[in-house]
């Protein structure tokens, strides 16, 4: 716990059944003119979304909105029930109790969801006797590619994810990375509006998972994506928002910058050696609420009013206020990240 | 449908798997064409035989070996004895063929997850007729192989004309389809109830091998012909092979119905699969 909570004896984000709505692109609906589709209000919709398996309740009452257009993650520990809604969204499982909405339909509704929704799996192994070149044109022509567009949609996605030349490779001897990115692009086949990624980058070099963020930022605001990953720093980059899950239940959610304070508070790390802190100072400032500097960790953190003042400007004052005082400073960071968020709150 | 049928299709016909049942159908083939010799020369090296001795003997022949019924084997009796013997054959072989082609047909796809691919993208009961279909094509294509080998054998020694062989050999190829399907649809059926194609592959054996031994059981009985049989009759309509007797029968009453009982036959577990996946987690 935190000083500033310490202080106030609140939690930092209490958990909230249904989270804020997150501004996001119109609908990818209009003009696409294939076939009248149903306009969708949100990319995702969970209700009260339960899933036990046996006596375990996997998912326990869960309800999320996810915006059109936005980059979502799903965080949480191991069992915190991540993969299992995950699944749910994808039409894998079936919610003991609740419902799922994608795009305004069910997940089992593939006739509508067809080529709308794209999902990479975590564990699903590709078909190891096909080659890749063959099992995205079957993907393509599956989610009603024409015949004579679905190589072309094929080769735009494996060139994509830099994997062009495994075209008349067999599945069964790509290496995990390879066959990850094969799978990333059968995901991104054919522009889906929501795309589902379940650990997009596990097992991956850092290389390798750089390009896929730098892949997954590239479709950003192009579609709705929904990230299943432990990768904090990762998610915390990528993402406009996310649901931090705990032993089924949403413990918190929201717009990143909620999450992670970075509209609330400045954190700067000062080095040993330096001057005292000028706290009295740095209190003075209009637009702080407050400040606690602690000096164990050798940590300086302010918060502050976000309608005063945004991030930056509070970052610029304080700095300011530091380096006349001749005090060291070894780094600054707005909010308290998400990792911290999230050990907190798990 | 047509896409997982076609991408079935191939998949088998190339795999290590599809080659080694073309090399049983070979084997088969060439098996039945040298066992058969046999037979001929003893039912067309009599003397002074005329046709209709030939054809009564020939008629006999399948009576006591292959069709109990009088009438089918009459009808038989009609067509080059090889020809019947393969259909005989592919029938009876049918519950083998299928069984190693389909025991992982939907449990390899489920325990490795790969069914996920399709699933967002297909319906499931597409995707599980699709399979089905696949697998009922396969089997089509391997009985075809092994047909067409006898064709040619039977052509090669003059046993009789192209027209006769085609004609007969198209529709003894087509009166062991429906049959086939039956074993599909039960196969398709029970390997999807399982995440483990072993188990899969334990369940249908062990199913097959029931109403195999079923089957052969409720024939002899009602081959003895005994008092109080008639009432269980009725039991032999469980054993699928029954219904080439019905299929290859003269009577277009009776080769209907039985093209009608297969189809439902076949229809029913695959339909029960398909729910059954259709509602799974997967």
């Amino acid at each position: 716990m935190t000083d500033i909570e310490s202080e106030k004896g609140a939690p930092a984000l209490p958990p909230l059944p249904m989270p804020a709505v997150m501004p996001g692109p119109p609908s990818q609906d209009e003009g696409k003119g294939k076939k009248k589709r149903k306009t969708a209000e949100a990319a995702v919709r969970l209700k009260k979304v339960t899933k036990r398996f046996g006596s375990k309740t996997a998912v326990d009452e869960v309800s999320l909105k996810i915006d059109m257009g936005v980059v979502y993650g799903l965080i949480g520990p191991n069992g915190a029930g991540k993969t299992t809604t995950f699944s749910m969204l994808a039409g894998y499982l079936k919610p003991t109790s609740g419902s799922v909405e994608v795009l305004g339909f069910s997940p089992r509704n593939v006739d509508e969801l067809r080529g709308r929704l794209g999902v990479l799996p975590q564990d699903a192994i590709l078909p190891a006797s096909d080659k890749v070149g063959e099992f995205l044109i079957h993907m393509a022509r599956l989610q009603d590619i024409p015949a004579d567009k679905a190589e072309e949609a094929a080769r735009t996605v494996l060139e994509e994810v830099e994997g062009k030349e495994w075209w008349a490779q067999k599945c069964g001897s790509l290496s995990h990375g390879m066959a990850k990115r094969v799978a990333l692009a059968q995901a991104f086949l054919g522009e889906p509006e929501v795309v589902l990624l379940d650990e997009p980058t596990a097992g991956l070099d850092p290389r390798v998972a750089y390009e896929v963020r730098q892949l997954i930022k590239v479709k950003k605001g192009r579609c709705t994506i929904i990230i299943s990953s432990h990768n904090l720093q990762e998610l915390e980059e990528i993402c406009d928002g996310a649901c931090i899950l705990d032993r089924g239940r949403v413990v918190a959610s929201g717009a990143m910058n909620e999450l992670t304070a970075a509209g609330e508070e400045v954190r700067v790390k000062v080095g040993r050696g330096g001057a005292k802190v000028p706290m009295a100072q740095v209190r003075e400032l209009k637009m702080i609420k407050t400040a606690e500097y602690d000096d164990e960790k050798g940590e300086l953190v302010v918060y502050f009013e976000r309608k005063e003042a945004d991030a930056e400007t509070v970052i610029a004052h304080v700095l300011w206020i530091l380096l006349n005082a001749q005090v060291r400073i070894s780094g600054v960071s707005k909010g308290r990240g998400l990792e911290q968020r999230v050990m907190d709150l798990t | 449908m047509r896409l997982v049928v076609g991408r079935e299709l191939k998949k088998n016909l190339r795999s290590i798997k599809g080659l080694i049942l073309l090399v049983i159908s070979l084997l088969g083939a060439s098996a039945t064409a040298f066992r058969l010799r046999a037979i001929e020369i003893d039912v067309q090296g009599l003397p002074d035989a005329t046709p209709e001795v030939i054809h009564e003997l020939k008629a006999e022949v399948i009576k006591q070996a292959f069709y109990h019924d009088a009438a089918v084997a009459d009808y038989l009796a009609n067509a080059p004895l090889k020809l019947v013997l393969i259909f005989f054959l592919a029938v009876w072989l049918s519950p083998m063929l299928v069984t190693l082609m389909g025991f992982d047909l939907v449990s390899s796809e489920t325990q490795y997850r790969t069914a996920r691919y399709w699933t967002v993208r297909t319906r499931r009961g597409s995707y599980f007729f699709g399979k089905f279909l696949g697998l009922w094509a396969v089997m089509g294509a391997v009985t075809f192989v092994m047909h067409l080998l006898t064709w040619i054998v039977v052509l090669a020694r003059g046993e009789a004309g192209l027209g006769e062989t085609l004609s007969w050999g198209i529709r003894f190829w087509l009166f062991a389809l429906p049959v086939s399907a039956i074993w599909c649809g039960l196969a398709t059926f029970l390997g999807s109830l399982f995440r483990t194609p072993i188990l899969s592959l334990l369940t249908i054996c062990l199913t097959f091998a029931l109403i195999f031994f079923f089957g052969f059981a409720i024939d002899a009985i009602v081959s003895a012909g005994s008092k109080g049989v008639d009432h269980v009759t009725w039991l032999t309509y469980i054993y699928p092979n029954t219904y080439d007797a019905w299929l290859a029968s003269p009577l277009a009453y009776r080769a209907g119905l039985g093209f009608l009982i297969c189809l439902g036959y076949a229809g029913l577990p695959t339909a029960a699969g398909a729910l059954i996946f259709a509602r799974r987690d997967i």
